[in-house]
């Protein structure tokens, strides 16, 4: 079953929105506002540190037991954040990413970069587009690739070196 | 006696590269003894004992106020010289941010003398501030993304944690 026809069936499309830490009021704001999405998606917001309130999703700031809560959404829009990224990357989860400009260091766009030159995930630049990069997030996140991850091989050498 | 390591990190995506890596290491030595330093107060609880909190350096959603910075930095090197003395650490490993530069410049000029520096995952094209800042003062320096190794000469890369 695809998830185009769980919509049709009445069950919506399940949206996890994550901010991390610092928040995302611009991003949290505007899905929030958007009375269109309501009719096609459950969306649910992570604010964070963030200062907007949302006023007609529901809503947390922080979770720390998300990863065991994965499984109770379809699809994931998230800050370019790389802690959160390789954590749903990892779980093979599909991802729109939007970088985080609101930010005062403006690194994330790189992340953004990243995933985007690998297809890992979709990615919408400017928040203000959010709305129509959600209404076709079926079709954006799609044709995306399966991360593959170098893992970390040096814990032993690291251990080596600090004991000799 | 157990070995002490100092492990200090931000939120976010350095405290998840610090938690990745400390537990692979003590998955191989379960005795050695983490002493964390964190600049966050957001991720506390997380069952751990030793950890100490600092201010931070700079606060991501404001601009720059060099009255926090001097604050923050000599917290730090407070704390640092504190805990050096107390525990002797053999090692101590820095994921980032700015929290860790005073960090290792206290333990380099107090001979600790394996020091070894993560640069965050998230840094493809361009150096974190941290990054910068610690490489001269690190005996060991990982980068996460093979791309980094153009720009930091000696770094290693070994995988992304």
């Amino acid at each position: 079953m695809t998830l185009s026809s769980l919509d049709a069936s009445n069950n919506k499309t399940r949206i996890l929105v994550i901010t991390g830490t610092t928040g995302f009021d611009s991003l949290v704001k505007k899905i929030d506002e958007s009375r269109e999405l309501e009719s096609r998606y459950d969306i649910t917001l992570q604010t964070g540190e963030g200062s907007y309130q949302p006023q007609y999703k529901p809503w947390f700031d922080f979770d720390k037991s998300l990863k065991d809560k994965l499984a109770d959404y379809d699809f994931f829009i998230t800050h370019a954040g790389a802690g959160t990224i390789f954590m749903l990357l990892e779980h093979k989860k599909r991802v729109l990413v939007v970088p985080n400009t609101d930010r005062a260091d403006k690194h994330q766009v790189e992340l953004a970069n990243y995933v985007k030159s690998k297809r890992l995930c979709a990615v919408c630049e400017r928040v203000q587009d959010i709305e129509g990069a959600i209404l076709s997030i079926d079709a954006n996140t799609q044709h995306l690739q399966p991360y593959a991850k170098v893992e970390f091989n040096a814990v032993r050498e690291v251990l080596r070196y600090i004991y000799e | 006696m157990d070995i002490s390591i100092l492990l200090v990190y931000g939120e976010g995506g350095h405290h998840d590269q610090a938690m990745r890596l400390m537990k692979q290491m003590q998955s191989l030595d379960p005795t050695i003894d983490f002493i964390h330093v964190t600049d966050t107060v957001t991720m506390k609880g997380d069952s751990i004992e030793k950890i100490h909190t600092v201010p931070p350096i700079r606060h991501k959603n404001e601009s720059f106020n060099p009255l926090a910075f001097v604050n923050a930095y000599l917290k730090a090197v407070i704390l640092t010289v504190k805990l050096v003395r107390q525990h002797q650490p053999r090692a101590v490993i820095g994921f980032g941010p700015g929290i860790c530069i005073p960090v290792f410049m206290v333990c380099k000029v107090m001979r600790v003398k394996k020091r070894i520096f993560f640069e965050d995952w998230c840094r493809f094209t361009s150096k974190s501030l941290s990054g910068k800042a610690c490489s001269p003062f690190s005996t060991k320096f990982f980068v996460q993304n093979e791309s980094l190794k153009e720009l930091y000469r000696d770094a290693e890369f070994a995988g992304r944690l």
